[in-house]
């Protein structure tokens, strides 16, 4: 018996140190490349240690596409600041795992002024969010980063840790390379009633769900708390759409409020901000020159 | 609880280590924990239904205790009836229930009449049909006197619940399985080591082949009429693999877990695409179920020792049960009609029992004879699973007709999920079925494709080498989200 359970147990050890040590070479092949920012979706990929930042942005696709298509360098030129972008866009995760990477960041001993947090609505009432498993996908394996994970708590853990291993043996991380997509000039020429209408009623299937809403507001507020005790001040932005208001607004918005009486946080509702069509590659996503526009106008005031 | 989930990877070495280490020392107190574990293991799904185990368990059990004490025939065939009645009402409510209230409605429909239906929505509860054939074949052989009846309850009421066949089989005989709960075991590390060699593999069919052929079978079916017939060929096919790698995948993992506890199921599959007709096909296909239906249906009917036209009734009546216990739709009993049609002319010519030894023993290869054999069952196989994987009638007759109508190729359209056919993960899911098929073809006189002794050429460190290899593309290549086994449905 003790020779079965011993054998066992050096099997599964085995297997892990390998299938861990795979992943390991695959993610060290794929970090030779140097990627920056505004190349890639990934945030350990371009997060290092003991750096310095006037601001970080957080969030979803809304806070993501200040870096995307090369957006990044563009702010960098208005707002003449630096910063690293952590939100996670294409429905990769939610505020749990926001609050992860958040505490990542400052784990590795970087410090920002401030942190933007981009509050998209949909974000605090979104399940599929807090659920998807192909968060990790992207980002180079890392025991520091799996292991605080696996003590992190989230929901569908399992899921995404498998994940996160898993895809370091796929081609498409392996041939993982820095975008070279320089600028989004897609734009929108009117608003269309009817691909709204549909957006949100798919955003929103289950409705505006309180229950996913109390859950993720409580996170948000845990991530204002890390935000403060790590010496750093918290911008919470309702980001602008071409259709104004999201479902939800009046929600999230008082939310924020309750937020900026409890920790003293700054809030802004752009939500209605920026109603032309020629700033939108689709109905909430500003192009590069929106980005440009948005951040002269509303980021710059303010930072 | 799924085999292929955290869950079980948690569940199943805390029950061993509490099975060995800590209840060893009394039989009464192993069997009660087995009994408690593997109602968690069913109840982990939905414990309400748990009740209705129970249910059958007690009625089995105290029919077959009333059975013992009960000389008058009359009687005791009208305690039997009562047994098949609880199960079968049972197995009939949940599973046909809709079926047979739509099938009525329809034919209504059909002659110009509609009338209201009262479908219910009914669960369909977790292997159903497995543990309740398993409790009718116990009251069934202590009506026929061939097994005695047992007044261990728990014993009895473990051997109904065990949790490594609890859910999709093997359908295990009272006479071979109940027997074991009366002895000690012992734990036997060949045992063991065996059992985990077959858990390893079944768990590489499962997660590796059949999961994966899923994703391709599924969009194959859904789409069909946009795909060329080689495309439609290789949904086909696929979905073979898929069903094969599932069921005997999961029949692999339930038999070596039984092992590590120290009992022995009964072999479920045995190599059944090498198979050289489609009576051999019978005799290694879902083997529990098959000899079920010989056993408890066929010989009572009067087996082979009738009339010519009593005995094709017969056949007819064993397949078309047999479909429609694999499913509550007609594409069921259609394939198991089409497996009727198959198998009757072998049996009016005398021929269902020709090849009842191993295929190509002693021999690497089989002659250019058997090949040909086996290309054409399994062909004829692969026509039957169009339509017991179909929606309904009408879509398995089309695929079938497009399979032979349709361009062979067609370039534009040989692609789907974004990627050319072959150049992506298909690929390495043929590569796969391909080592399934050697090593299968390899080992088909042993019980599964990982069993080994030591008179093999095959030495300790390739073989720790060839787990390796499984163990890494089980994480690698295995399809983990969160798919139901198919067998879960029937």
């Amino acid at each position: 018996m003790k020779k079965f359970i011993v054998q066992i147990i050096s099997y599964f050890l085995f297997l892990i140190f390998f299938i861990l040590i795979g992943a390991k070479f695959t993610s060290n092949h794929v970090k030779k490349r140097n990627f920056k920012n505004f190349e890639t979706e990934s945030n350990l990929l371009i997060l290092k240690e003991n750096k310095k930042y006037d601001f970080l942005f957080m969030g979803i696709s809304h806070a993501r596409n200040f870096s995307r298509h090369k957006n990044h360098l563009r702010l960098d030129t208005v707002l003449d600041m630096s910063f690293i972008n952590i939100a996670q866009g294409g429905g990769l995760c939610g505020v749990n795992e926001q609050y992860f990477y958040l505490k990542y960041f400052y784990q590795n001993r970087n410090q920002t002024n401030q942190v933007v947090y981009i509050l998209s609505p949909p974000m605090l009432f979104h399940e599929g969010l807090t659920t998807a498993s192909k968060t990790f996908d992207f980002e180079p394996f890392e025991f520091d980063f799996f292991f605080s994970y696996l003590f992190f708590n989230t929901r569908s853990k399992t899921q995404r840790l498998y994940s996160y291993v898993n895809s370091k043996y796929t081609l498409e991380w392996i041939n993982h390379q820095p975008t070279s997509f320089t600028k989004n000039q897609t734009f929108l020429t009117n608003l269309d009633s009817a691909k709204v209408t549909d957006g949100l009623n798919s955003t929103y299937k289950q409705g505006l769900d309180q229950l996913h809403f109390d859950s993720n507001s409580i996170i948000i507020d845990q991530t204002i708390q890390l935000i403060n005790t790590n010496n750093s001040s918290c911008i919470l932005i309702i980001p602008p759409a071409l259709f104004g208001k999201w479902n939800g607004h009046n929600e999230t918005l008082e939310f924020a409020e309750k937020m900026k009486k409890k920790y003293g946080v700054k809030v802004f509702d752009y939500s209605e901000s920026v109603l032309d069509p020629k700033y939108y590659y689709d109905h909430h996503h500003l192009n590069s020159d929106g980005v440009k526009f948005f951040s002269s106008k509303y980021l710059l005031p303010i930072l | 609880m799924l085999f292929n989930s955290l869950e079980f990877g948690l569940f199943l070495p805390i029950v061993f280590i509490l099975y060995w280490f800590v209840t060893n020392n009394n039989l009464k107190i192993q069997n009660c924990f087995l009994l408690g574990a593997s109602y968690f293991f069913y109840g982990w799904w939905d414990w309400r239904f748990l009740s209705l185990i129970i249910l059958s368990s007690f009625v089995d059990y105290f029919i077959g205790v009333f059975l013992i004490s009960e000389n008058q025939e009359k009687r005791r065939k009208l305690l039997l009836m009562l047994s098949i009645f609880v199960n079968l009402g049972l197995l009939g409510f949940f599973k046909y229930y809709n079926f047979f209230i739509d099938s009525f409605t329809d034919s209504f429909t059909f002659f110009g009449s509609t009338i209201n239906s009262n479908r219910l929505s009914i669960i369909l509860p977790v292997g159903i049909s497995f543990y309740t054939f398993q409790t009718l074949s116990y009251t069934i052989d202590v009506y026929k006197k061939n097994l005695a009846a047992t007044k261990d309850i728990i014993s009895f009421f473990a051997f109904v619940s065990f949790f490594p066949q609890l859910v999709a089989g093997p359908i295990e005989r009272a006479t071979n399985l109940l027997p074991q709960f009366f002895n000690k075991r012992k734990f036997d590390y060949a045992k063991s080591v065996d059992g985990l060699r077959q858990i390893l593999w079944g768990f590489f069919k499962k997660v590796v082949i059949a999961d994966n052929c899923a994703v391709y079978v599924n969009n194959i079916f859904e789409n069909y009429t946009t795909y060329p017939s080689s495309l439609l060929l290789v949904g086909a096919v696929f979905f073979a693999f898929q069903i094969y790698c599932d069921f005997s995948g999961y029949s692999d993992i339930a038999i070596g877990t039984a092992r590590l506890f120290g009992f022995n199921l009964m072999q479920n599959f045995s190599f059944p695409y090498f198979s050289r007709d489609i009576a051999e096909f019978w005799r290694r296909w879902h083997i529990s179920l098959s000899t079920w239906f010989r056993d408890y249906v066929y010989i009572p009917l009067g087996g082979s020792r009738v009339s010519s036209i009593i005995k094709i009734r017969n056949v007819f009546i064993v397949f078309i049960i047999s479909g429609f216990w694999h499913g509550a739709n007609l594409t069921f009993i259609a394939w198991g009609l089409l497996h009727a049609l198959y198998f009757i002319p072998l049996m009016l010519t005398g021929d269902n029992r020709n090849n009842t030894g191993n295929i190509a023993e002693g021999r690497y290869l089989p002659s250019i004879r058997e090949f040909f054999q086996i290309l054409i069952t399994f062909s004829i196989t692969v026509i039957a699973w169009i339509f017991f994987r179909a929606d309904n009638i009408t879509h398995a007759v089309d695929y079938i007709v497009r399979l032979f109508t349709n361009t062979f190729y067609s370039g534009s359209v040989l692609s789907f999920n974004g990627e050319a056919f072959l150049l992506g993960k298909d690929f390495i899911i043929m590569i796969f079925i391909i080592l399934l098929i050697l090593v299968e073809w390899i080992q088909r006189d042993r019980k599964h494709g990982l069993s080994f002794n030591s008179e093999r050429l095959v030495s300790k460190i390739s073989r720790r080498i060839l787990y390796f290899i499984i163990g890494i593309s089980i994480f690698v290549f295995g399809n983990f989200e969160k798919t139901e086994f198919i067998y879960f449905a029937f």
